[in-house]
């Protein structure tokens, strides 16, 4: 022990006694040190005599540090009008006193002196111009604000109407109110905000500190404080220094709206009550504020705006269900329910009640405090509430904004599974009883298999709420990852549970296909299959659900030998199960089972029609219905029914419209199949309105980037071509390839339309656009290159056909490569290298695109004969039905003088490229090869006339 | 990691010398953060030390992913950075009251608000040196206390002590304090 706590120990000792017994006790304690003795004696006198030193710190205290304020203020002292009375509050901006006032009226008030080193003068000026306002308030749960002034010290101060009163969610605390007088009392305190803001009054600082409740007859009254007195004392945000602000904003954080933290605009509205209306509720519900307000201190100032203004508060039910047992036992108590019953209770419409409140964009708030009191009395009335959940897009943007938290969760939650089971497993062993063991070992299995469950339950849900929005094109990398590790933990962490694993896998599968990932599908589905065929048990309809959608997949990736087999052993197996909404399901994968690349097919008509009766009959999904109808809409137009897929068109847009949002993306799908349904019948008119509807809802719905995007700007810039409105049609693709300068799609729309308008040359430009973009695509390559061919750039086409036939890449699988670039090189007689083109065509005559090119390679070399041989014994056809090896062929016959014949192969070639439905230079890139070839024909035939080859 | 939350872990790693550099730095950042409340506050008004004291330790500490226990080591750099602009403060007005009176012209010069007389302020700045010999942990808490102007309850916390040490330590120092205030007034 030093010197000083040796001293500061006796002194300590000296004064825990009595005045007249410290003499004694310090000559008894220093006994032989007289120094000692002499040194404490004069301590104690400095200190006995000290008076106000250092009483008033150096340092004069913030206005939070309340014990050492020196009050300057005292009960008996007058302001004013106003004798103080007695102390009864004190917060972070001020004293509040019980005050008499004595003229005109002898009345008791509150009077709150402001602590804050502000200017009084502005603040008082500020609170004259709201006085008006504040006069005209008057109802029975505002507290009415009097008068302002300075104290003679120059402080403001504020005369309230006079409240005894504790803070409403101390009294809520103390009563132990239920959940639902909790929303009573909530709801008189919107009553009270509602009538404020009619008057032009916003509060800005509504907290539990500034709702008091006092008991009238044993009736809680809540009654709202401080009005006007936040605006005056904050005045403009702008005006302030930060350091003013930052002192104002540390006050009440955790209360404080987006709009305000950001500290960036001026126009705080109504909509700020409401957020904070909205954290009270939070915190009547759930004893908690949505960010708790030590923890946003801690942060620091910026990391505290960020949470405010950027975070998701976790749903009042869930905070509930995430609190730690004690905790929410506590609360759960000061709530007169059970843990289980509260969080059933909040679950739901209070969830979205309150986190409607708290969004950060104030134009997806409640309106007014009214709005809210009458969505919370329709709660307690079991009427639907109208803050449902947000729609299905809004839901997937949450999820992704919190995807990482989720699967930290989840991750957590495995982990813990697995140490659980590692764990148990031992003590298990260790275990000596047998019946003890297999107790434990049976608790040990239930509690596994309930928190799988549960985890299974929450990735199937988050999969949910992600699936059907990624459709629309954003975010997808970041889903693609977390699917793809959802997908691997799915493998490892529920072996032994084959029918979870299955309902994951088959939910994961769904979900890689609204991201148009069908590779990825494929996989899942086949696992979710394996899996639903080890697990036990009668799980047939699942499986045939999986398998169905295997083969669908499978399908639409054009391996239909596997598709078709998976999709009729599908069926057979719903057939047997006896699971109408599980046939119906499985004749549909197998209706679209015929054709490739999700395309319809006639053949598959009776499955979809049996699908549709069986959905009609259940009457439970319109949605699956519309679809069976779109399906047969589908087929009926390929075999040009019109009548009959128009109506079918027709009835599948209308049942979605009921049934659905009136911007669901499945609705604009059904206007695109209405559409184009209109167009091949020829009704332009109709079809241009349609895909106008069609065109604006998609970009209401989608992001710009949407892949779909590109088809409706066609389908509305073709329908308005045939409708000889050209020049719009040329605008809305240009503004289209202008708002997504990255897309190549719309740079070779551009190109083709601007060809069609204006000629070869101002087109190729826009094809150049493209090209750059995609570089590697033959189809845009050939395109540009014909482009320029056709615009007379020889040299241009000559390079460029140089180049790509030196890098034809080894491996072409589908050999659409090779078509695309054979074909163009050998579009013009004069290419360099002709020859090497021709030696490639005639050594892969095994393959499709070499006898494609066939004709064509002959007919330049001169060997007519040969080309109109192979022509005619051309059984693939690419593009499908396409006009250009009838053009060579009858360029073959004007050739040989043959110009009856070349005329009749002339016009069967102008028939199919003539033909609108199936050979649609918009669609397609290779719309401008037939170009060419019938360019060149066409001379050839206008220079050999019938005449001549009549005298033959 | 900016360089005072590196020099504070270095600290609780057992550095002593890394405590030396802290000074310099947070006294300068109090500073700056001072020149530049007043340069936007409007005549008349005074800055709040505690203030400026935690916002200081939000911009430079608080921000540090680490939990660590550094809190101790900035509050008291803080702490006697604050007594110092406090002295100065006090001096120059005691010059500009003897004669020295130039208008104020530099911003850098704060003026931070202070309840007690500026004589008792220097009074006891003189004397605290000699206490701190004595006792430094006694005399961080009388920097806390009335420097910073932080409640007992605050610096109790701060300097990792109870609440009743700090309420026992305050009077012994205040009384000490005031013992040698007075000696030396009547030598």
């Amino acid at each position: 022990m030093n010197a000083s706590d040796r001293e500061e120990t006796i002194f300590a000792s000296a004064l825990a006694l009595p005045p007249a017994k410290r003499a004694a006790f310090l000559d008894k304690a220093c006994a032989g040190d007289g120094t000692l003795r002499a040194r404490l004696g004069e301590l104690l006198e400095a200190h006995e005599g000290g008076g106000g030193f250092m009483e008033a710190p150096a340092a004069a205290a913030p206005p939070t540090a309340t014990a050492t304020v020196p009050v300057l203020e005292r009960a008996g002292d007058r302001i004013g009008r106003y004798k103080l009375l007695e102390q009864i509050g004190e917060g972070g901006c001020g004293v509040v006193y019980v005050a008499e006032q004595t003229e005109p009226v002898r009345r008791r008030v509150a009077l709150k002196v402001i602590k804050l080193g502000m200017d009084t003068k502005q603040v008082v000026a500020r609170f004259e111009a709201e006085r008006q306002a504040l006069a005209l308030m008057d109802h029975p749960n505002i507290a009415k604000v009097l008068d302002a002034g300075a104290t003679e010290t120059g402080r403001p101060y504020f005369v309230m109407e006079l409240v005894r009163g504790v803070k409403i969610t101390d009294y809520c605390d103390q009563n132990n109110l239920s959940t639902k007088e909790r929303l009573e009392l909530f709801i008189k305190v919107c009553q009270a905000v509602q009538h404020a803001h009619q008057k032009g009054v916003i509060h800005r600082d509504l907290k539990p500190s500034n709702i008091l409740v006092t008991v009238n007859d044993g009736v809680a009254v809540p009654k709202v404080i401080d009005f006007g007195i936040a605006k005056a004392t904050q005045g403009r945000l702008t005006d302030r220094t930060i350091y003013t602000a930052f002192e104002q904003f540390v006050g009440t954080p955790a209360y404080t709206s987006p709009e305000q933290a950001a500290m960036t605009s001026l126009d705080i509205d109504t909509r700020s009550d409401i957020y904070s209306l909205g954290v009270l509720l939070y915190e009547l519900l759930t004893g908690r504020t949505p960010f708790e307000a030590k923890e946003l201190l801690e942060a620091g100032l910026d990391a505290m705006r960020r949470t405010i203004c950027e975070k998701e508060p976790l749903k009042p039910s869930t905070r509930l269900s995430t609190m730690v047992q004690a905790d929410l036992t506590i609360v759960a108590h000061h709530r007169c329910a059970e843990p289980p019953k509260l969080i059933h209770a909040v679950r739901g419409d209070l969830d979205w009640i309150v986190m409607k409140c708290l969004e950060k964009k104030r134009a997806r708030r409640y309106e007014t405090a009214n709005g809210l009191a009458a969505d919370i009395q329709r709660h307690l009335n079991c009427e639907p509430v109208v803050a449902r959940p947000p729609s299905k897009f809004y839901e997937f943007q949450k999820t992704v904004r919190r995807h990482k938290f989720g699967f930290a969760a989840a991750a957590t939650v495995m982990a813990a599974l697995a140490l659980g089971l590692i764990l148990s497993t031992l003590e298990a062993r260790r275990a000596v009883r047998a019946e003890q063991e297999q107790e434990r070992l049976r608790q040990m299995a239930e509690t596994k298999e309930k928190n799988s469950q549960q985890v299974a339950q929450f990735l199937t849900d988050m999969l949910k709420a992600a699936g059907p929005s990624v459709a629309r094109g954003r975010d997808v990398t970041v889903l693609r990852e977390m699917l793809d590790k959802t997908a691997a933990r799915v493998g490892s962490e529920f072996k032994d549970q084959p029918e979870v694993q299955g309902d994951l896998w088959f939910t994961l599968g769904l979900t890689f296909v609204d991201i148009g990932d069908r590779a990825r599908a494929t996989t899942n589905y086949q696992h979710a299959v394996d899996s639903y065929r080890k697990a036990p048990g009668e799980r047939s309809a699942k499986l045939a659900r999986a398998l169905g959608a295997l083969g669908h997949t499978q399908c639409f990736l054009n391996d239909l030998a596997h598709g078709q087999t998976n999709c009729q052993l599908a069926l057979d197996i719903a057939r047997q199960c006896g699971d109408t909404k599980t046939l119906a399901a499985c004749l549909m994968d197998r209706a679209s089972s015929f054709a490739g690349w999700g395309l319809t097919s006639e053949e598959g008509v009776p499955y979809a029609r049996e699908a549709a009766g069986l959905y009609r009959q259940l009457g439970t999904n319109p949605v699956s219905l519309a679809n069976c109808l779109g399906f047969l809409a589908g087929a009926n137009s390929g075999i040009s029914n019109y009548v009959e897929a128009e109506s079918l068109a027709r009835e599948a847009l209308a049942l979605l419209r009921d049934n659905l949002e009136p911007d669901h993306p499945r609705v604009a799908n059904a206007l695109l199949m209405l559409g184009q349904v209109q167009l091949h019948a020829g009704k332009l008119e109709e079809a241009e309105s349609t895909f106008r509807q069609c065109y604006e809802l998609y970009r209401k719905i989608y992001d710009k980037d949407y892949p779909y995007m590109p088809i409706i700007s066609r389908f509305l810039a073709l329908a308005l071509l045939r409708r000889d409105k050209g020049s719009e049609a040329q605008a809305i693709l240009l503004q289209q390839a202008e708002n997504s300068p990255s897309n190549a799609i719309y740079w070779g729309l551009v190109g083709r339309l601007t060809a069609q308008l204006e000629g070869w040359r101002p087109a190729t430009k826009y094809f150049v656009r493209a090209r750059e973009l995609s570089p590697d695509d033959p189809e845009i390559w050939s395109e540009l290159v014909t482009a320029e061919l056709l615009g007379g750039e020889l040299d241009e086409y000559r390079q460029q056909c140089h180049l790509f036939l030196e890098h034809l890449p080894k491996v072409d699988r589908t050999g659409m490569t090779h078509w695309w670039i054979v074909t163009t090189s050998l579009l013009a007689a004069q290419a360099d290298d002709f020859q090497r083109a021709c030696e490639l065509v005639d050594s892969n005559l095994n393959r499709w695109w070499a006898r494609q090119v066939k004709p064509l390679a002959d007919y330049r070399r001169g060997k007519f004969e040969s080309a109109i041989q192979w022509t005619d014994r051309q059984e693939d056809d690419y593009p499908p039905r396409c006009a250009a090896t009838r053009y060579v062929k009858a360029a073959a016959l004007a050739r040989l003088n043959q110009p009856e014949a070349a005329r009749a192969s002339w016009s069967e070639a102008e028939k199919l490229y003539q033909n609108p439905s199936d050979n649609d230079y918009l669609v397609n890139g290779a719309w401008n090869i037939p170009e060419y070839l019938r360019g060149e024909a066409k001379s050839l035939i206008d220079q050999t006339p019938v005449s001549s080859a009549a005298d033959k | 990691m900016n360089d005072v939350t590196h020099l504070l872990s270095a600290i609780e790693q057992g550095d002593q010398k890394s405590a030396e550099e802290l000074l310099p730095l947070v006294y300068g950042e109090l500073r700056r953060l001072a020149a530049a409340k007043m340069a936007r506050i409007q005549a008349g008004q005074t800055l709040q030390p505690t203030a400026l004291v935690h916002e200081a330790y939000l911009r430079l500490v608080a921000h540090t992913p680490q939990k660590w226990d550094g809190r101790a080591h900035f509050f008291s750099a803080a702490a006697e950075a604050m007594r110092r602009i406090l002295i100065e403060n006090a001096r120059r007005k005691a010059a500009l009251r003897h004669g020295g009176g130039q208008p104020r012209l530099n911003i850098d010069e704060v003026e931070i608000a202070s309840a007690a007389k500026d004589d008792e302020m220097l009074a006891v700045n003189e004397v605290l040196e000699e206490f701190a010999k004595r006792d430094l942990q006694k005399a961080e808490l009388v920097k806390l206390r009335y420097f910073v102007g932080m409640t007992l309850e605050e610096a109790a916390e701060v300097l990792g002590i109870s609440d009743t040490m700090a309420k026992r330590h305050w009077t012994y120092a205040r009384a000490w304090l005031l013992r040698e205030i007075r000696k030396q007034q009547n030598q």
